[in-house]
């Protein structure tokens, strides 16, 4: 029997306070914004990461998230009626450590927007290696501070050769999140 | 999944269907109207809904071959946890919150075997004779329509 | 074609929404109408504009028609505006016919149907005369209550002579015409979805143009029934199937003499209509339509309009219909000022030939 004694949004009105904190992320790459939301997600799920699904997901969406376990399935099926799915053909990926890139659905020319988008779960923005992000929605530089090891920074060097199909990206740590979509180029300093 | 302690209890997944079954056929109005002679409800905490969107009505081709998408029509859904921590489900056609949350909760106490009974016996017992009384009305007005056709022999001659 | 936008006129779009809105309500000495009254008085309209609009929901649909002022076509317009606002929540499992709780039952083919014949409430055998009297109906008699016993599908009855095509079986997900566009080949699956909610006035000329030799199906109605069915979902957290109430369904099979090919032996082949609410009219016409695009498939000869699946499924919607067509009455001057100095250069053209003749 599936898990639902956990509670997700309690309106639309975070639903879509959620939303626009998501666009307000991907329209400006590397900046981090930290959601106004009281929600209790089953672990081992962030609760940026947890806001992020019950906002983008419904029944129409398909959902990989080999790291969770029953509870986090059970939660996010319950209240979006998400279908679960595996990497290669889910629209939205849950990990905390990086699959390859090139194992996720990068859309096609005709859809690019079909691209599939990572959720990679991190345990906080402020350490690690320090990066500066270029590209569209950046003005210049900025500079993004984030535990992302250097494997998955030449990993995703794949999307420029893949554009305009690729993977976009959201960092989730805590309640705070950043937006990388595939057109930024990410270099370490 | 439901409880099982007294006997008296449900045990089975038919009658957590037909107890669903009758109260999304139900008004508001009518299952307010028994509940008077029902236990309290205890306390609930929602999680999810109460939320109207759209199910999509499926037939299938030929009456009997593969489905296929008919249109959509409103639903309501709801799910709470009440103070006994039993989870209830409330589903209706339409756009009626208030009932789907009350479906909800009378679903929760439903599944609890002390409670059962009263609030069987008060609400699903009423509410099931009310459907049948409405259904065998239909009834006998469509049967007094039934009809024989006579074919005359004389039109094909 | 290109669209240009406009600015201005606020203010007399203003005042065309308030006459709008007096003559909707019209004589404020008269009562006003409410959409309960239209939900219970004007049936097989709320019917009409559920299947058109491709949504299920009587009361819905009776407020549409108030705002819509009675015209049909703009109340499911509404509708299928309302409903993008709702978020898909569930499938259901497809209805039992079979099961249906009859209000009508009638076939033309099988005098003695097993499970009778039964009329329901059918304009069938009244006289066409306008009733100025309108007097109370009779009370309902209900003395004798019954309990309904389900009568099975008639197309299952010669089915098991296999004198009829079975129904085509198939177990994959069914097309959505909700959530990808139209596209062809159309499946039988598609097909039907789109002519649930296809125009009521399309698919009746279309079928009648069956009947009258553009593309001839020989056609019986094998079963018309009209009645309610029971609605089922199976929640993921409940992993069992519950039923969310019921709705009012018109099903008709239609049977077609078929002359056989290489592959399949003389038999009858089938159409097959179902809509949301009363509507023999639709789904009769429905059917008709169904079976004459299985043409191709069946390996007929494809010449008549109701035969070209593209063309029919791609004209059938009157939503997309009037949103193109009524699109032309909006500002197009800039269109226009192109195509006037493009007439006048075809004729200076013209008459600068015609003098160096």
């Amino acid at each position: 029997m599936m898990d639902v004694r956990l509670p997700g949004f309690a309106n639309n009105l975070e639903s879509q306070r959620c939303f626009r904190a998501i666009l307000q992320a991907m329209s400006h790459p590397g900046l981090i914004i930290t959601l106004d939301i009281n929600l209790t997600p089953p672990a081992p799920l962030s609760v940026a990461t947890a806001a992020a699904l019950l906002t983008l997901v419904d029944a129409t969406v398909r959902v990989a998230m080999p790291e969770n376990t029953g509870a986090g399935v059970d939660w996010l099926v319950f209240h979006t009626g998400a279908r679960i799915a595996a990497a290669a053909e889910a629209d939205f990926i849950v990990a905390s450590a990086p699959p390859s890139l090139a194992n996720l659905y990068p859309g096609t020319d005709e859809e690019p927007e079909a691209g599939a988008t990572l959720i990679l779960e991190l345990p906080g923005f402020g350490c690690g290696p320090l990066f500066r992000l270029t590209g569209p929605g950046i003005e210049s530089n900025i500079m993004l501070q984030a535990p992302l090891d250097a494997a998955f920074i030449a990993d995703w060097r794949m999307n420029d050769a893949l554009a305009p199909r690729g993977i976009d990206l959201l960092l989730c740590a805590g309640a705070s999140i950043v937006g990388l979509p595939r057109s930024v180029t990410i270099e370490e300093v | 999944m439901l409880d099982d302690l007294s006997g008296r209890a449900p045990k089975t997944i038919a009658a957590r269907q037909a107890w669903l079954g009758v109260l999304a056929r139900a008004s508001l109005e009518e299952m307010r109207s028994n509940l008077a002679d029902a236990p309290d409800l205890p306390d609930y905490t929602i999680l999810r809904g109460p939320e109207t969107g759209m199910a999509m009505a499926r037939g299938r081709i030929g009456g009997g071959g593969a489905a296929f998408n008919l249109g959509e029509m409103t639903i309501t859904r709801c799910s709470i946890r009440d103070a006994t921590g039993r989870v209830g489900h409330g589903y209706a056609a339409g756009r009626d919150d208030a009932k789907v949350e009350l479906i909800a909760r009378l679903d929760a106490v439903l599944q609890n075997a002390a409670t059962f009974a009263a609030f069987h016996a008060a609400i699903i017992v009423p509410l099931a004779k009310t459907r049948a009384d409405r259904w065998a009305a239909i009834e006998a007005q469509a049967a007094q329509t039934n009809v024989n056709f006579f074919t005359l022999a004389t039109m094909r001659t | 074609m290109a669209y240009v936008a406009v600015k201005g006129g606020e203010v007399a779009i203003g005042a065309a929404h308030a006459w709008l809105a007096r003559v909707r309500r019209g004589d404020p000495s008269l009562p006003q109408i409410d959409a309960v009254q239209i939900e219970a008085q004007l049936g097989r309209a709320v019917d009409r504009v559920m299947a058109e609009g491709a949504l299920y929901d009587r009361h819905l649909a009776a407020l549409a028609i108030l705002q819509a002022q009675g015209d049909l076509i703009e109340a499911a317009f509404l509708l299928r505006a309302y409903r993008t606002t709702l978020p898909r929540l569930i499938d259901t499992e497809p209805v039992d016919t079979g099961a249906m709780r009859l209000h009508r039952r009638i076939s033309a083919i099988f005098k003695d149907l097993p499970g009778g014949q039964r009329l329901g409430p059918t304009t069938d055998y009244t006289h066409r005369l306008l009733d100025f009297e309108r007097p109370e109906p009779e009370p309902v008699i209900t003395t004798i209550a019954r309990t309904a016993s389900p009568a099975p599908r008639a197309t299952d009855l010669l089915g098991a002579e296999a004198l009829l095509e079975p129904d085509p079986s198939g177990t994959g997900e069914p097309a959505d015409l909700t959530m990808a566009a139209l596209g062809f080949p159309a499946g039988r699956d598609l097909r039907l979805q789109t002519l649930a909610r296809g125009d009521e006035g399309f698919l009746l000329a279309l079928g009648y143009s069956t009947q009258r030799g553009y593309g001839n199906t020989h056609p019986f109605v094998g079963e018309l029934r009209v009645g309610e069915v029971a609605v089922a979902i199976t929640p993921p957290e409940l992993g069992f199937a519950i039923e969310i109430g019921d709705i009012t369904l018109t099903e008709c099979q239609m049977v077609n003499q078929f002359a056989g090919s290489k592959a399949v032996p003389p038999q009858f082949t089938r159409g097959y209509g179902l809509c949301f609410g009363h509507a023999d009219r639709r789904a009769i016409a429905m059917a008709l339509v169904d079976r004459s695009m299985r043409a191709e498939d069946l390996g007929e000869d494809v010449k008549a309009p109701a035969q070209n699946a593209e063309f029919v499924l791609s004209h059938c919607d009157n939503v997309e219909a009037t949103g193109f067509v009524e699109h032309l009455k909006l500002p197009h001057h800039v269109d226009f000022q192109s195509a006037l100095e493009t007439i006048r250069a075809m004729r200076r053209d013209a008459e600068a030939s015609d003098a160096r003749l």
